[in-house]
């Protein structure tokens, strides 16, 4: 006689289903969308800071040749 | 591949260790989610949200336990997530009083594994779910309290009523 439990615990790496064969594209879609999520939120910063750069150097600009002029 | 590897490619987000370590635990992972859900695409989703979580949390594992048993636990909790999602998990005899734990019970018949197992998808969902967590997953009835929201008197009660529940199936169909 075998105690059920025992049974169970000990069968249970025998008891393995392949999924079905889509999952990994399933998968690998999401961690495709999250990749590029990323890399258009690096994108938005890394122009987003251009930006601000070359709006603090017109302002630069802009200072001198004020300071300058007057 | 070695361990220190592997968690170096999935910190890299390495996508050919990514499909490794899918590869390799994907059918055990999928079996974890079937024992909580009953529909294949149900077991499909909690599978795929699973690897995703593991892949995107990997920096949450310190090394502190064993990774399978962290990846495990992942599993789990999605499946469990999927099964609140479709339904609230009843729990049939909740409001009983604590009842007489009965002993383990022994099987005379040669059965397999895969035959009980298709024995403890027909009990309810409450208390297979309490079941699987106690007997596969080796939880505690305080974290299966925590895990479903549910008091440990309500945990142990559906322990000793799935068992019984389950003891009644397997004479009914002639194993005991």
């Amino acid at each position: 006689m075998t105690d059920l439990f025992e049974l169970i615990k000990q069968g249970e790496k025998g008891l393995q289903e392949v999924p079905p064969p889509n999952a990994w594209k399933k998968l690998e879609a999401k961690l495709e969308r999250k990749r590029r999520r990323k890399r258009r939120g690096i994108r938005f910063l890394q122009v987003s800071a251009a930006v601000a750069l070359v709006l603090l150097l017109l302002l630069l600009a802009f200072l001198v040749v004020h300071q300058l002029t007057s | 591949m070695t361990e220190e590897a592997l968690l170096l490619g999935l910190r890299g987000q390495d996508r050919a260790v990514q499909k490794w370590l899918y590869d390799r635990y994907s059918p055990l992972f999928f079996s974890v989610c079937r024992r909580y859900l009953r529909s294949r695409e149900d077991a499909e989703e909690a599978l795929v949200s699973g690897f995703y979580k593991i892949y995107t949390k990997i920096e949450g594992y310190t090394g502190a336990g064993n990774f399978e048993g962290w990846m495990r636990k992942i599993m789990v909790n999605e499946a469990l997530m999927q099964l609140r999602r479709r339904q609230p998990i009843v729990f049939p005899g909740e409001d009983l009083p604590i009842l007489e734990e009965v002993d383990g019970f022994n099987i005379v018949s040669e059965l397999s594994v895969q035959e009980i197992m298709r024995v403890v998808e027909e009990l309810p969902v409450g208390y297979r779910t309490v079941f699987n967590l106690f007997v596969l997953e080796g939880y505690k009835h305080h974290e299966i309290a925590d895990l479903l929201q549910i008091s440990i008197n309500t945990s142990k009660s559906q322990l000793i009523l799935a068992k019984e529940k389950l003891r009644k199936l397997l004479r009914s169909k002639g194993y005991l």
